[in-house]
């Protein structure tokens, strides 16, 4: 190795040097996204008073919440949505009323399921998946074409629960997030 | 003097031979309209690129500041027209593209020796493509966001490193600031500086080997390029800008209704997907990627190979293969695209999300341009217009019992009403209705409550049963009349033309003739606890306490309340209540119809 080998070699050595002090940080940034995971797993929260809830009428409530995004922080922010149906018919009393709720959130690809009135179904705007009013999928056979989602629509824990000072009964969720595009249920942060 | 000059600057840049370059090319079988594609197609490239930097300079991306930014460039005229040319222009190159690309392929101006000017072309498919996706949702408007984040689980739902990719471009979890950095830095640099390299290539190799000849030769008569086809070109590319001007000023770019949690997404992809879109839903669950990736990369593949495969096809089979290509191409291709146009055209529902979103977008903007953007961003303007916000709020928390229907049978109803129709309140005719003994005991009064036969009814119908003539009934008509102005009076609903005479007579009336004071509180007479206070009856601050507590003494204590909650009884803030401050006093605004409204334009205006 003479002294022209070794220069060149040095200058290789430093000029990758050099790179590597900008390379480093910037891979780092660019996939640091894919490390941080914050967030809650799940979210308990009162949605709506139980007789504002008429029987058998699927209605759709906002789940309020913190929500960070990046570098600002929304104090109540609309993190969720949630179609609610009350099973039980109006002169059930209240502690023993059934209601069911659904997340909005479409199994497929995560758009926002609205209701079709007239087919008594739930209706997804983005790519017509279909799940009568119990969350289960709509068969293609019925449907005219393949449904898209890949699983029902996810159903959520749900108590009708008395509030003591007010004297009141209101419908509690249990709000969660599950992977859009999976066949199995899977949870992630709210 | 010129010629100096001209030595002197050749002496220091040498531009002689860039510039020799250009004018030594040439144009076998003569200058032609057809080659002005390529040219149209870069200029138009350059439009989007310098229209590009000036909106940068005042665009912002974020969640709260890019739509706030885009209307604020909108507020000028230059601003507009340029928004409007980046947006047409981007359309226009889409489709220039394409016809550029079926011309070279027609022509077989793939083959040895211009292969790498073939394939340098097909690789800008993607860039440019993915240069209209990350664009779109910089306006952030609610199509745009739900756009990229349908594409971004569409991504997620490639195999294998599908969720990263997503994951890295949307940063993080939830679509947010953070994509929008993301898909700025890609639109504005990393997409353009590929792009530049391959058009460098691209262009660098046209030069070396010059333009194809007709018939498969490079043998036929070479024209020089200049002027003959430099003109041609400037001709097609002014038509084209014109065109672009014309779309841009009348037609303009979308001004979408900002992004919102709260809005239903209207996710349609962009035209030139729409075939992608309408391919996808023949296949089903985890096989989509198909349709969305494989597909679309095995003709991108075909058209890459095809200077391979030339050299062993004859030259028939050759220009059969190509012709059916171009022609399978574009049927499949506008069949594909029609079929979702006409579906959505015929689909009620969707039509319905779309004029909705339409009617919101345009109130966002009137917004906007009275009040500015809030820092929270322009998602809270409609999240603060009681317009807006009121009939939402009421169909969820009033709705059930209350209706709010209008005379015409339009508006708000519930499935069993039981509570007075709200539609009006506080006006003369609203009011007039409790004082009439038919209407009073109504569907939109109180014929569906507890006080149906309760002591107000009672009382009214008292006071015509007790009437001894039709000119009496008459009289307690008028006066009645009055007293419905003087109440609406309160609620600042009266005419302009009330004057004091007729409130001070209608006053009277009330305490003397009809004795509403021996139960009602008005001012200094009567006292609370029998009926509802009527002192500011219907104004802002007398709904917004009932609607808190119906329950008070001023309202309907004990048993005189039928069956409404208190929505807040406790301090506002509390989280015991179940509606905040704001969004009552959004429920009431609506209801006194106190909504901002622009002034009809009379004049023609921009």
């Amino acid at each position: 190795m003479n002294r022209r080998t070794m220069l060149k070699w040095a200058s290789s050595l430093l000029a990758l040097f050099s790179g590597i002090l900008v390379a480093v940080p910037g891979c780092s940034f660019v996939l640091a996204v894919l490390r941080r995971r914050g967030g809650q797993d799940a979210l308990v929260q009162r949605v709506l008073r139980l007789e504002d809830l008429p029987p058998g009428e699927p209605v759709e409530v906002p789940i309020v919440g913190r929500k960070r995004d990046a570098w600002t922080v929304y104090d109540q922010q609309t993190i969720g949505r949630v179609w609610l149906v009350r099973r039980s018919k109006a002169d059930v009393p209240p502690e023993k009323s059934k209601v069911d709720a659904y997340s909005a959130i479409c199994p497929h690809l995560a758009c926002i399921v609205g209701l079709d009135q007239e087919d008594r179904r739930f209706r997804c705007p983005c790519h017509e998946a279909a799940f009568d009013l119990s969350g289960r999928r709509v068969p293609a056979s019925e449907l005219g074409h393949p449904n898209p989602s890949p699983r029902d629509l996810d159903p959520l824990k749900c108590a009708v629960v008395h509030d003591a000072d007010e004297d009141a009964w209101w419908v509690e969720v249990t709000y969660q997030r599950f992977r859009a595009g999976a066949r199995r249920r899977i949870p992630e942060s709210v | 003097m010129l010629e100096k000059l001209r030595e002197s600057l050749e002496r220091r840049i040498a531009y002689r031979q860039w510039w020799n370059a250009y004018r030594q090319r040439t144009v076998p079988g003569g200058a032609a309209w057809t080659r002005a594609s390529a040219s149209c197609l870069l200029w138009t490239l350059v439009v989007l690129v310098v229209t590009g930097v000036f909106l940068m300079s005042s665009y912002s991306p974020s969640m709260t500041d890019s739509w706030a930014s885009v209307h604020y460039i909108e507020q000028s005229w230059a601003g507009s027209l340029l928004r409007g040319i980046h947006y047409f222009a981007a359309q226009f190159l889409i489709v220039l593209f394409f016809l550029h690309m079926m011309r070279v392929l027609i022509v077989g101006g793939y083959r040895a020796p211009r292969e790498l000017i073939w394939i340098t072309g097909l690789l800008l498919v993607p860039l440019v493509l993915a240069w209209a996706i990350t664009g779109n949702p910089l306006s952030g408007s609610q199509k745009g966001m739900s756009q990229i984040e349908v594409e971004g689980h569409i991504i997620a739902s490639t195999p294998l490193l599908g969720r990263t990719i997503q994951t890295i471009l949307i940063g993080g979890d939830r679509v947010g600031n953070l994509t929008l950095t993301h898909l700025y830095t890609l639109h504005v640099f990393i997409l353009p500086l590929l792009v530049g390299v391959l058009l460098f290539l691209h262009i660098s190799q046209i030069y070396r080997h010059g333009l194809l000849g007709p018939e498969n030769s490079d043998e036929s008569e070479a024209v020089p390029y200049w002027p003959d086809q430099t003109v041609r070109n400037m001709i097609v590319l002014a038509v084209v800008m014109i065109g672009i001007a014309l779309a841009a000023r009348w037609l303009k770019a979308p001004r979408d209704v900002p992004a919102s949690p709260e809005l239903p997404g209207m996710p349609r992809p962009e035209w030139y997907f729409l075939s992608l879109f309408e391919l996808r839903r023949y296949f089903s669950g985890e096989w989509e990627f198909i349709a969305t990736l494989v597909i679309p990369l095995l003709i991108l593949g075909l058209l890459l190979v095809m200077p391979l495969l030339d050299r062993w096809l004859t030259h028939r089979i050759s220009v059969f293969l190509r012709s059916g290509i171009v022609v399978v191409g574009l049927v499949a291709w506008g069949g594909l695209t029609a079929m979702p146009i006409w579906r959505d055209r015929h689909d009620e529902q969707y039509q319905q999300t779309h004029r909705k979103l339409e009617v919101l977008g345009e109130r966002a903007w009137v917004l906007a341009d009275r009040y500015g953007v809030p820092p929270e961003g322009a998602a809270a303007l409609l999240a603060r217009d009681p317009k807006t916000q009121g009939p939402v709020l009421f169909k969820l928390y009033c709705g059930s019992c209350h209706p709010h229907a209008e005379p015409d049978g339009t508006g708000i109803m519930p499935t069993e009403p039981t509570a007075p129709n709200l539609y009006g309140i506080g006006t003369p005719d609203w009011i007039a209705g409790f004082l009439d003994p038919e209407r009073i005991t109504g569907p939109h009064y109180f014929g569906n409550t507890a006080k149906a036969d309760g002591e107000m009814v009672g009382t009214v119908q008292e006071w015509f049963e007790n009437a001894e003539s039709d000119d009496d009934r008459a009289r307690i008509r008028k006066q009645l009349q009055e007293i419905a102005l003087l109440l609406a009076h309160e609620a600042n609903k009266a005419p302009q033309t009330v004057d004091d005479k007729l409130l001070a007579r209608a006053k009277q009336a009330m305490v003397d003739e009809f004795a509403c004071t021996d139960c009602h509180r008005f001012g200094e007479e009567g006292e609370l606890g029998s009926a509802p206070d009527l002192t500011g009856y219907a104004s802002r601050s007398w709904l917004i306490e009932m609607i808190r507590n119906p329950n008070a003494e001023r309202f309907y204590p004990d048993d005189a309340n039928d069956r409404m909650p208190a929505f807040a009884p406790h301090e506002f803030g509390s989280a015991q209540n179940q509606l905040t401050r704001r969004q009552i006093e959004l429920i009431v605004d609506w209801l006194r119809q106190e909504w901002y409204e622009p002034a009809p334009e009379s004049a023609e205006s921009q």
